[in-house]
């Protein structure tokens, strides 16, 4: 009977303890996902920044043609990493000076969705990362 | 017995969690040296790119170096980069087929250095470093990532130049009695002719807009040409001084097939000395062969077109435009 009984202690123990602790691991597991998704995120954006800047500053037949070919790289590079409709706004400054000069900047906006949304801070459920880079 | 097991859950969840700090220190310090990383090369990347653009251009050969390098840094700065993240800015050679860069030598004044003469400069390397501090590891004593990588760019396009070539070729090399009722031409059009040979003075460089006869100078115009300096029929223009880079200059044509179609000046004839010649027209020719150097030296040329007004060069068919007159 004394056994029986400290078997069952040590089973609920076990039951107390795992809902204090899973928790917290969860909550770090979980952070560390969604941290290292924002980081990736973050390169894949910078990587796609620099070569829409680089085709941004290639010869074309007018604005909205660089527009485009800007577009189209940009989906090009994120693919298949992130998602092309979560980008929110693409912009192109062909006057942004640089020591008195002209060179072209180009800014992305991406919104990326939180997988773990209650937990991270954010709004709406995203974090908006923004992206540029400057070439001349 | 069965007593001494509580908490056995906490202290596997307790080992269990300093395990994942060592995974979250890989994870996340290792993720954010990878984007700082990516943050460096893009600024790295973008002022080589607005570096090497220069070297296209027609700026004055000596302040070349310092422009390329203030270029450089300026756009790598506007790349979220500091400046005393940006280690260096060097001119050099990319070498297509072993695909390496070879630097000038440090602290030349220009990036028209000896060392790569023969191998000319189109290329500029952006070195950066960025030190990145670690947040989870720390707690194994892992305080700093150590960044640094370069960025070369490369610009194949530099020699394939439409200026005028800082060479000139005195006028009784083309011409019986130049400038007489009798004036015809001894070399005929797709000709070939030998200019150079003899004592100084008597050859043909020249200084069109400023101080291009200079070494290092006068090789990089011989394969860029002259864009900026006003060249105008009837000019006086001074001779160049001295023969160094004749040679190297015009290997450098022959070896990389930019030897047709040069644009040359045609002068009144050199004098020993440096007094002033008259520019008489533009010719376009090719380059075939050289011997000798220095005082020594010798070129074969092919006359390709005459003409005395530089605009109608521009019409020249397969010939480049002239930029300058």
């Amino acid at each position: 009977m004394k056994l029986q009984y400290h078997q069952h202690q040590q089973f609920g123990g076990i039951y107390i303890e795992a809902a204090i602790v899973l928790p917290i691991l969860l909550l770090f597991v979980s952070g560390i996902i969604q941290y290292g998704m924002y980081l990736s995120a973050r390169i894949v954006l910078e990587n796609a920044s620099q070569v829409a800047v680089r085709t941004a500053i290639l010869p074309h037949a007018n604005a909205q043609a660089q527009s485009q070919a800007v577009q189209n790289i940009i989906n090009s590079t994120i693919v298949p990493s992130l998602e092309t409709s979560n980008v929110t706004n693409i912009n192109i400054d062909p006057n942004f000076i640089v020591n008195g000069q002209a060179a072209t900047k180009v800014e992305i906006a991406y919104n990326l969705p939180l997988v773990f949304a209650n937990i991270i801070p954010g709004q709406n459920g995203v974090i908006q990362i923004n992206s540029s880079a400057v070439m001349r | 017995m069965y007593e001494r097991e509580n908490g056995y859950v906490l202290i596997i969840v307790l080992l269990l969690s300093a395990a994942m700090c060592g995974v979250a220190a890989i994870a996340v310090d290792i993720s954010v040296a990878l984007w700082n990383q990516r943050v460096i090369h893009s600024a790295a990347d973008a002022g080589a790119q607005a570096g090497v653009k220069l070297l296209g251009t027609s700026l004055v050969p000596n302040t070349l170096n310092a422009r390329i390098d203030q270029e450089a840094r300026l756009i790598a700065q506007a790349n979220n980069i500091n400046p005393g993240e940006i280690t260096g800015v060097q001119c050099g050679t990319w070498n297509t087929s072993n695909k390496t860069f070879t630097p000038c030598v440090p602290g030349c004044a220009n990036c028209l250095c000896q060392s790569c003469v023969g191998n000319f400069v189109n290329a500029v390397n952006v070195l950066t470093k960025r030190d990145v501090t670690t947040y989870f590891a720390k707690i194994f004593q892992f305080n700093l990532f150590n960044l640094a990588l370069d960025s070369v760019a490369v610009n194949n396009n530099i020699i394939v130049s439409d200026c005028n070539k800082p060479f000139g070729i005195g006028e009784s090399s083309i011409y019986n009695n130049y400038g007489t009722p009798q004036e015809s031409l001894a070399v005929q059009i797709g000709s070939n002719f030998t200019i150079g040979k003899g004592a100084s003075g008597n050859w043909g460089k020249i200084d069109l807009g400023g101080n291009n006869s200079s070494a290092d100078a006068y090789q990089y115009n011989i394969i860029n040409g002259v864009c900026s300096a006003p060249i105008a029929i009837g000019a006086p223009e001074s001779p160049g001084t001295g023969f160094a880079g004749v040679s190297e200059g015009f290997k450098y044509l022959l070896d990389h097939g930019l030897n047709t179609n040069l644009k040359l000046v045609l002068t009144s004839n050199f004098t020993n000395g440096n007094s002033d010649i008259i520019i008489k027209e533009f010719i376009i020719a090719d380059f075939i062969s050289q011997s000798g150097n220095g005082n020594g030296w010798q070129g074969t040329f092919k006359l390709k077109a005459v003409k005395k007004d530089p605009t109608n060069l521009q019409s020249y068919s397969g010939g480049p435009s002239l930029l300058v007159y």
